[in-house]
């Protein structure tokens, strides 16, 4: 036989055509790239957002230093730092050094700490001749200057720098190198590292006249500028205290400007005087102009109170120094909190709280909330100077050792640390530091000399720390979680996570717990009781519920259900309990029709049931709602709520009424239903509906019973859910998000579980059936158990869709992030606080990046769960195989 | 459909005339044909009547007036080629039928003189006086315990000495006792096809139904397990009322009192089961024992 020729007779290729070849080869290609495709872009985006979020965990790094010793210039001496500022200009690559000790102004180039200038102050040095105590106000040229006979005025000392326009640059800037500056007759010119000129001024005059109440050598001066003029404290060597608020004003006519000087003067305490006058006493006012804190040498500090700036008022006095001598003190950004150092080194961040033991009469009290050891906990240093940052909470603090540390208030935590005592950094001890305008600079000096450091503090507010545990905010009452990323220019930023997450967990869960029960019903009656021709046509449209928009949800929730339920909130709480009461009781009446009606509607008695007991249900939580809150709320359930009249009772009766209908369920199939159907044999349907019935009535006041029970029980022992489970009712709440949310959710467990109840093999329904099962007792006993991993994996996919949800939650739970798990509290979720906080967040910040960091524990929370689901899913389906 | 002519009847009733497959052919048509029923059967005390029972699926007619009674404490095995409406007529008696959408029926079926399709027969009541068991073993998705005990659980039982007596006496029954005792609690999936359709029978028993309903019980499974549940049938025989659904004319023959043969939904020949497959009345009937057609 021919063995091409087929048995068909004709002639057949023995070879795959080329064109089916290609085609096979495409396919696979392109189903394989399109897989790879769809791993690799689920996976670039954990990367993504891995990228964005790591750095903030990154550490601070700290580069090359620069020396300028001040012998070489002429300067210097041991007393001179306490005359002498320091700061950066707005470029950060120009470091200003006013010596009133030398009477002299320097540049320095950051760089290599090169001296640009170098000149005796002359003309505008004029009145700022033997200082003894010099403040300069972080981030602006306002500064105080307090002199050896107890003088002490404003002034401006600084740099102002400006970027010069690209036509006025003169032909000698041009000349400059990248990075240098020339000096000229007011100052510098700056040729920065990105190529662009900027003019640097020097400013230092003093302002106004001298205010001349104290007597004594000024040891300390502070100042805070205040719309109107400054604010201004000094203090002399006896320990008297002046404050001051200067305000100028300018007469239109004559065009003389007029100092109002407003103020008091505060006598020495009788302890302060007594001690050696060489005790300096350290002098801080609050950024607001609304306190002033005088801390002595040994420790001892005093608050007092200048809203009125001529009538201060000692609030309290409190234990600055632990027992050690105080040596430093600075106020943080901000204003609110001061930093102390200490002889043993330690430095503490105090700020004023609310204390329930604050013996102040504005109810405040001096805390220590913060406190960082000593650099080297084997031997301490004394703690030499502090400085604070003009743009965060960090702030730096030098000790004895040389050791220069920079720490944060907020974090608490020491960011890095560095040695500037060195062979070619400071002969000495750091007696002034300084941290650059944009806080990439650090400058140290002692009386002989200026070290710089470029340094990159990365993002000192985020830590583990901060992220997840208590922290202690300024002004707070105690350490908290707290979320709270947006506020005015000085303010303490909170990115405590932990409210996001109680907040993702409280919508997920009360959604959760709304959804599930309602959806794996629905699923059970369509897939079990429901004509297939019905289910056919209801299934569809519940699927088509899922593709709803979540925002029009959300609307919906926010806007139109909100209000609703706020003025009626007593009939939606009974109508909880009243309307599956009344579904039941239609379910019992229904049994007391005639035989031959009942069977003829048989097919109807669902509809029937439904149409008729939902309004009524409705109606009588309407009704009802009145009498509840008469019986449990003492007449009004808000008012119950805020907690003002009644007892815990009213709401733990409710929250344990389904618990009892459970118990007493369960009762009466244990005990009542073996007996009655032993006694009802042969009794007439009618008779039999009507003892079930009263078996019904039995069941209801038993329930009731027993809630009361179990709520008395928990009002004895002094229990109330008030403040846990249930609490001040607000518009937007857990319970709206779940109404809003469960429309989002239902249909998507509804489905899944339907799918996996119907695929529940049919000779295991007829197994049941054909044993004399009720369709009642096959869906619960049989059906359910062999669909139970379908189900769960439904549930799972709904968790996942209800942890990622925003639209809703943004809309319907007022975005507080509110840690509580109140029912009637609102809260913000992860996904939330991504969506209204990611457009206003500065590309890269501390805030850009914690989002990210939350869009990473969203992306993993819901890879997790749907994992898990698509796990079970597997396990699932090799079971179904088996059945 | 074989056409060879089947051996000469010496009792050749005039109803049936030439090949033996003639009222076959007739039923095919769509003919009415009387059915033969056996003296010896009628004389026995019945547990199940069927009276004139027809069934449609929408329009379409799958039982034709069958009238046959199912003798009490005998084993009755309904045979017949594949879509007779055997397993239909097995589903109606339980009422199981009532299921599926589109079922219409006329005629009577009485449980011990009871009417089943009475308007007032409370079905759920009706199935736990029948066991059935299903041509796949159908285990449920729980141990083995609460499966033999399960019509006891939905009843309403929980007293623990009655279920564990039960339990026993049923797996007993099944003989499957001395294979699982040690094992209750484990999951009944994890038992063999044979075992699981033990499990089945020893569940069917255990409610002491009335009638024994079994939908070719044997088909899924393999000659050795097939084996065990045959001779299992055989142990039922005399303590219970069963009505066996089969493929098999060994199974027939070998473990049924009394046998009927449908086709088409039209009961052709019912009697003794030796009387079927030895002498049977119709040619018809001999052609489809011996294995000739269907």
């Amino acid at each position: 036989m021919n063995p091409d020729a087929s048995f068909t007779g004709r002639a057949r290729r023995r070879t795959t055509r080329p064109g089916v070849r290609f085609g096979d080869t495409l396919a696979r290609a392109v189903i394989t790239l399109g897989g790879i495709g769809t791993i690799a872009a689920v996976l670039l985006m954990g990367v993504f957002l891995l990228a964005v979020a790591l750095p903030l965990f990154r550490s601070a790094s700290i580069g090359g230093h620069a020396t300028t010793s001040l012998d070489a210039v002429g300067g210097g001496g041991a007393d001179a730092p306490a005359v002498m500022a320091l700061g950066t200009d707005d470029t950060g690559e120009i470091a200003w050094n006013l010596d009133l000790a030398a009477g002299r102004m320097r540049l320095l180039d950051l760089a290599d700490g090169a001296v640009v200038l170098d000149r005796p102050l002359g003309e505008a040095g004029s009145g700022l001749d033997g200082a003894t105590a010099l403040r300069v106000h972080p981030g602006s040229t306002l500064a105080v200057v307090g002199f050896a006979d107890g003088a002490f005025r404003t002034a401006t000392v600084g740099v102002e720098s400006t970027f010069i326009p690209e036509a006025e640059i003169a032909a000698d800037a041009r000349a400059i190198a990248v990075g240098k500056a020339l000096p000229d007759a007011n100052g510098a010119v700056l040729r920065s590292a990105v190529d662009r000129w900027a003019r640097i001024r020097v400013v230092t005059a003093a302002a106004g006249e001298p205010a001349r109440e104290l007597s004594g050598r000024i040891v300390d001066v502070d100042v805070t500028p205040l719309t109107g003029g400054p604010l201004v404290a000094a203090v002399d060597g006896t320990g008297a205290i002046r404050v001051e608020r200067r305000s100028t004003k300018r007469n239109m006519l004559t065009g003389k400007e007029v100092t109002k000087r407003d103020g008091a003067t505060i006598p020495a305490e009788a302890e302060v005087a007594g001690a050696a006058a060489a005790k300096a006493i350290h002098l801080r006012l609050s950024e607001l102009g609304d306190q002033l804190w005088a801390i002595s040498a040994d420790g001892r500090g005093r608050r007092y109170s200048i809203r009125e700036v001529d009538k201060p008022v000692l609030m309290e006095s409190f234990d600055a120094g632990g027992g050690a001598d105080v040596t430093a003190v600075v106020r943080v950004f901000g204003g609110n909190a001061l930093a102390v150092g200490d002889a043993a080194g330690v430095v503490r961040v105090f700020f004023t709280s609310r204390q329930a033991d604050a013996t102040a009469e504005d109810g405040l009290a001096v805390v220590a909330a913060k406190t960082f050891p000593a650099a080297d906990a084997a031997r301490p240093e004394r703690v030499t100077t502090l400085a604070a940052s003009p743009r965060s909470r960090l702030f730096a603090a030098a000790d004895a050792a040389g050791t220069v540390r920079l720490l944060h208030s907020t974090a608490g935590t020491t960011v890095l640390s560095v040695n500037a005592v060195a062979a070619d950094r400071l002969a000495g001890a750091p007696r002034l530091l300084a941290m650059g305008a944009r806080e990439t600079t650090l400058l140290a000096a002692d009386g002989r000399g200026i070290v710089s450091w470029g340094f990159d503090a990365g993002y000192p507010e985020i830590s583990p720390g901060t992220l997840f545990r208590p922290v202690w905010y300024e002004n707070y009452p105690g350490a908290v979680h707290a979320w709270e990323t947006t506020g005015h220019q000085t303010f303490e930023s909170k990115f405590g996570f932990i409210p996001l997450v109680v907040g993702t967990i409280k919508a997920t869960l009360y959604a959760m717990l709304f959804a599930t029960p309602v959806a794996i019903l629905a699923a059970i009656f369509s897939s079990q009781f429901l004509h297939p021709s019905w289910r056919s046509r209801i299934k569809p449209v519940i699927e088509m519920m899922a593709s709803l928009p979540s925002v029009v949800l959300g609307f919906m929730a926010g806007l139109v259900i909100a209000p609703l339920v706020e003025r009626g909130l007593a009939p939606v709480i009974a109508g909880f309990f009243v309307v599956p009461l009344t579904l039941l009781l239609g379910a019992h009446l229904w049994q007391l029709l005639p035989t031959g009606a009942r069977m003829r509607l048989a097919a109807w008695r669902l509809p029937i049931i439904g149409c008729l007991g939902l309004p009524v249900g409705c109606l009588a939580s309407v009704t009802s709602a009145p009498l509840l809150e008469r019986l449990l709320f003492g007449g009004d359930l808000r008012a119950w709520l805020d907690g003002r009249g009644g007892s815990g009772l009213g709401g733990w009766v409710l929250a344990f009424l389904p618990v009892a209908a459970i118990a007493a369920t369960m009762i009466c199939s244990r005990l009542v239903n073996p007996w009655l159907r032993g006694v009802s044999i042969g009794w007439p349907p009618r008779r039999a509906a009507l003892v079930s019935l009263a078996v019904f009535g039995g069941g209801v006041v038993l329930t009731v019973a027993l809630a009361v029970a179990a709520a008395t029980f928990l009002d004895a022992i002094r229990l109330d859910a008030r403040g846990g489970l249930l609490g001040s009712y607000v518009q937007r709440n857990a319970m709206i998000v779940a109404f809003g949310m469960s429309f989002a959710v239902i249909p998507l467990i509804f489905t899944i579980a339907d799918d996996a109840l119907s695929s529940v093999p049919d000779h295991l329904r007829s197994a049941s059936l054909g044993a004399g099962a009720t369709p009642w007792q096959t869906a619960i006993r049989v059906i359910l158990p062999a669909a139970t991993s379908g189900i769960f994996s439904a549930v799972m996919i709904g968790l996942g869709r209800a942890v990622g949800e925003t639209m809703i939650v943004l809309m319907a739970a007022g975005n507080t992030p509110i840690m509580d798990w109140s029912l009637f509290s609102g809260f913000q979720t992860l996904s939330a606080a991504i969506a209204t906080e990611l457009p206003e967040a500065a590309r890269g910040s501390s805030h850009y990046r914690v989002l990210f960091l939350a869009a990473l524990t969203l992306f993993s929370l819901t890879f997790v769960l749907n994992t898990v689901a698509e796990i079970i899913r597997e396990r699932f389906r090799r079971r179904s195989h088996e059945l | 459909m074989s056409t060879s002519p089947s051996p000469a009847d010496p009792r050749q009733l005039p109803s049936s005339a030439g090949s033996g497959t003639d009222r076959l052919a007739v039923v095919a048509a769509g003919g009415q044909v009387e059915p033969e029923v056996h003296e010896r059967v009628r004389q026995t005390p019945a547990v199940l009547e069927i009276d004139r029972f027809n069934l449609w699926y929408g329009t379409k007619q799958a039982l034709h007036s069958i009238t046959m009674p199912i003798p009490h404490g005998k084993v009755t095995a309904l045979v017949g080629p594949s879509g007779c409406g055997k397993s239909t007529l097995l589903r109606s008696v339980n009422r199981l039928n009532d299921l599926v959408p589109s079922v219409r029926i006329t005629g009577e079926m009485r449980l011990n003189g009871d009417p089943i399709y009475d308007q007032r027969m409370d079905v759920i009541e009706l199935r736990k006086r029948m066991g059935m068991v299903f041509q796949r073993p159908n285990p449920f998705p729980m141990s083995i315990y609460e499966n033999v005990v399960y019509a006891l659980r939905i009843d309403g039982e929980s007293r623990r000495a009655v279920l564990d007596e039960v339990c026993e006496r049923s797996l007993r029954g099944a003989a499957l006792w001395d294979e699982v005792k040690d094992r209750l609690g484990e999951s009944a999936l994890g038992l063999s096809g044979g075992q699981q359709q033990r499990l089945c029978i020893a569940r069917a028993i255990a409610a002491e139904p009335e009638v024994l309903l079994l939908d070719e019980p044997c088909s899924a499974l393999d000659p050795i397990a097939t084996g065990k549940v045959e001779d299992l049938i055989q142990e039922l025989r005399g303590l219970y009322s069963v009505l066996i659904v089969t493929h098999n004319m060994q199974q027939a023959s070998r473990s049924s009192d009394y046998t009927a043969f449908m086709y088409l939904g039209r009961l052709i020949e019912y009697g003794p089961t030796t009387d079927i497959f030895t002498k049977p009345v119709l040619r018809e009937t001999e052609a489809y024992v011996t294995g000739r057609f269907g």
